[in-house]
């Protein structure tokens, strides 16, 4: 008996000696495993704002519902009782809660509350929850392609969330605890705490209701056009802001067009296109610029020309003509450009094709965004001066070409477009993203000339793009109308890009539709598009109608008067409020007599001449046409400007 | 072997020889001089021990106690930061909510159930100048207007 005493004491003995003396460091080891604990905390993601504080994704806390196999004795039971509730397939569901060796398996993430609730409403033994973060575009599909999208574990693949994704996604932290076997937090334990750092909000320049108002006439107009794929982009030409940046897909056989989806393309960016005859500005622009033709130099135009063995002609056909400037841009006549950029050559061509932004991206930081296609100068071919300068073997996006434009009406000097105005970090402290400084590109006194060219284009009756005129305002844009690769097919693409008001640049916009098959021409198809688009988003800013401008009332006249010398700044202020700027254009307008002589001596005696200019010497006033006052307006003061300097 | 007789008879001799001595007191009653600093020293300890074991119990109370609070405090402190993970919850669903309820195409699709049309294009008109009022020709025909319009609200001027 004693015997057996004796071994058993030794025998706790040694296992006693073995646990406090020889085995120590493991055991505590596993203790400390058992009771200690390191939770994830997870960082929550930034929220994507526009300009006023709209939200336009957030995330917000979501239940996911998982399931601990290993304590399911009835996984088709469950799989039967949950399947229906959550909506998901009952077999796969069955499949996941046979998995008997793990302890873990989703069951649904980021569930919705009332799922969760009925869920756990049944008391189900090895059934939990845990949150999760889930992303949110309360807007729907407002400038969808535009945001895009993330994947389950919130990380960005589309758009914004993922050209911005390091930005968004915050700094995961971690707390360090001791539990007690039913989970509780031991008291008085050791416990380490580094908080989550939350993403950076971000905050655009979008408008919401600017944005959408843009994407329902698109998708009006891609219904109408029954076009492929339609696009529009509005900045602030004095800011550079993009207001709004729209995508469309065009009407299908099963559905109307429609709002382009977060997991498409934001095509003003990453979608190139040969822009036709929009191109022909820079054409004009640099030649002014340079001072190889001159502002009332006439052009005899024929009927077609022959470069490089290829024959050009004018989309109308026509006999020999005498153009100005003016009447080619209003006209849109090929011939005519062709011309003007033979005397500016190639080299002076493609520096000028660099200089407004084609063959780069833009200042807009966007996954996929293109840079356009444009031949090196060594490889210029024998027809390249005949087909780039009229938009024809380039391509660009649409924000580049735009972007030309933006350069026009800030009086030669380009404008950095931005998307995104600011970051608030997690402390709530903004942090403005200031906007770059453009460089010049052509003198003050070229963009003018231009912007007076650009007018015509819409004012005058005979000008392409009169479907873009907007009562009360003075728009100045260009239509461009080309056929798609391979060029055997009918496809085109119809394009209009303006800026308004003319005489005070406030907003500049671009619509591109694609593959319109009703009509195909820009000033049918894009132009109208451009109007509405235009209308609204000045009324929107709380632009008042233009000075001069018919339709304008006096009141306004004034109070546009005051917004130009006190808002603006920068060199379209100066524009502005310089002599020779686009506001002193009613001051400078030419007689009567010198404006019918413009409009007669360039049309050929076979062609209906527009309509005489007013009979009086004074300024265009409330009583005057849009049409009437363009057509004087560009030719007079072309007239009376002195050369571009070169 | 016998010890020698004369060890034996002395022995003897002398306890008779001895004077007979008074019966023996009971200790209890033995009188003897108190040490009085003594018997202080003692009551201290012993009230000492006795002090020591109150304080001791009441230690262990007190951290007992204590540690009863700490791990309240820590159950509320749990309680409490579910609660605010709750609150902070409800707060980022209600402002989806709001964002929902506020987003243009939402605001598009009321105002068409409602009856509501998208307005045309903007137009502007012209106020003319203000001039001198005209006094009407006929004196009387303010009252005439007035009681030909008014009449159909059914009041007399």
């Amino acid at each position: 008996m004693l015997v057996v005493v004796t071994i058993v004491f030794l025998v706790i003995g040694a296992r006693l000696v073995n646990l406090q003396a020889l085995d120590r460091g493991r055991y505590a080891r596993l203790g400390l495993d058992q009771r200690v604990h390191t939770v994830k905390l997870a960082a929550e993601r930034g929220s994507i704002f526009d300009r006023n504080g709209a939200d336009l994704a957030i995330s917000v806390p979501q239940d996911t519902l998982w399931a601990d196999p290993r304590v399911i004795s009835d996984p088709k039971g469950y799989a039967a009782t949950l399947a229906p509730i959550l909506g998901i397939d009952q077999t796969g569901l069955e499949q996941r809660l046979s998995q008997h060796d793990l302890a873990f398996v989703y069951v649904a993430r980021k569930a919705s509350p009332d799922l969760v609730k009925q869920v756990m409403a049944l008391h189900l033994p090895g059934i939990g929850t845990t949150p999760e973060s889930k992303r949110f575009y309360p807007s729907g599909s407002v400038a969808a392609s535009l945001l895009g999208s993330v994947g389950t574990d919130n990380q960005g693949l589309f758009g914004l969330e993922a050209g911005y994704d390091g930005v968004l996604t915050g700094r995961p932290g971690q707390v360090v605890i001791e539990q007690d076997p039913r989970g509780r937090e031991i008291p008085s334990s050791k416990r380490s705490f580094r908080p989550a750092e939350a993403g950076r909000d971000l905050v655009l320049t979008i408008d919401q209701s600017l944005q959408y108002e843009t994407e329902q006439i698109l998708v009006k107009e891609a219904n109408l056009a029954q076009a492929k794929d339609a696009t529009a982009v509005i900045v602030d030409v004095q800011s550079g802001d993009v207001l709004a940046m729209a995508t469309v897909d065009g009407p299908t056989p099963t559905q109307p067009a429609r709002v382009a989806d977060s997991n498409e393309r934001n095509r003003p960016l990453t979608d190139v296109f040969e822009p036709g005859s929009t191109n022909k500005v820079i054409t004009m622009a640099g030649a002014l610029q340079d001072g190889v033709v001159k502002p009332d130099e006439r052009f005899r135009i024929p009927s077609e020309m022959r470069i490089g063995g290829k024959q050009y002609t004018d989309d109308e056909p026509h006999g020999t003509l005498q153009m100005n400037l003016t009447d080619i841009m209003a006209r849109s006549s090929n011939l005519g450009t062709i011309q003007v950029a033979q005397r500016l050559g190639p080299e002076r061509f493609d520096r000028y094709l660099r200089a407004f932004g084609f063959g780069k991206k833009t200042s807009i930081r966007f996954p996929g965004q293109e840079t356009g296609l444009l031949l090196p100068l060594s490889n210029y071919n024998a027809t390249s001066m005949g087909s780039m300068p009229i938009g024809q073997g380039i391509a660009v996006t649409s924000l580049q070409m735009l972007d030309a434009y933006l350069t026009i009406a800030n009086g030669g000097v380009s404008v950095n477009p931005r998307l995104v105005a600011a970051t608030v970090d997690a402390n709530g402290q903004r942090h403005d993203v200031a906007s770059t400084r453009g460089t010049r590109v052509v003198s003050e006194q070229t963009a003018q000339l231009v912007t007076q060219m650009l007018e015509g284009v819409v004012a005058r009756p005979d000008g392409t793009g009169t479907a873009a005129a907007i009562p009360g305002y003075a728009v100045a844009g260009k239509t461009g109308t080309a056929r798609k690769p391979p060029y055997d097919q009918n496809q085109h693409v119809a394009s209009f890009v303006g800026f308004a008001p003319a005489n005070a640049p406030r907003l500049a916009i671009s619509v591109v539709i694609d593959e319109p098959t009703t009509k195909i021409y820009g000033g049918e198809v894009a132009a109208p598009a451009f109007a509405g688009i235009m209308q609204n988003a000045l009324r929107a800013v709380g632009v008042p109608p233009d000075t001069g401008v018919a339709g304008a009332p006096p009141y306004f006249q004034q109070q546009a008067k005051a917004w130009a010398t006190t808002t603006t700044s920068g060199p379209a202020a100066t524009s502005t409020t310089a002599p020779a700027g686009p506001g002193a254009t009613s001051t400078t307008l030419p007689t009567p007599a010198a404006a019918g002589v413009q409009g007669g001596a360039s049309v050929p005696p076979s062609t209906p001449s527009p309509a005489p200019p007013p009979s009086t010497g004074a300024p265009p006033s409330a009583a005057a046409t849009p049409a009437t006052r363009a057509r004087a307006a560009p030719a007079g003061t072309l007239t009376g400007a002195a050369s571009p300097s070169g | 072997m016998t010890p020698p007789a004369e060890e034996a008879v002395p022995a003897r001799a002398r306890h008779a020889a001895e004077p007979a001595r008074a019966p023996a007191e009971p200790e209890g009653r033995h009188l003897r001089v108190v040490d009085e600093k003594a018997a202080r020293r003692e009551r201290q300890l012993r009230r000492g021990i006795w002090l020591f074991g109150l304080v001791s119990v009441v230690s262990v109370f007190v951290v007992v106690a204590f540690h009863v609070m700490v791990a309240q405090s820590q159950l509320q402190l749990d309680r409490l930061t579910r609660q605010t993970a709750v609150q902070q919850q409800r707060y980022e669903r209600l402002r989806l909510e709001v964002a929902q309820l506020s987003a243009p195409q939402r605001i598009a699709k009321r105002a068409e159930e409602l009856g509501m049309q998208p307005g045309g294009p903007s137009t502007f008109i012209t106020v003319p100048e203000a001039g001198a009022s005209r006094p009407t020709q006929d004196p009387t025909s303010s009252t005439a207007d007035y009681q030909k319009v008014k009449q159909h609200l059914g009041t007399r001027p």
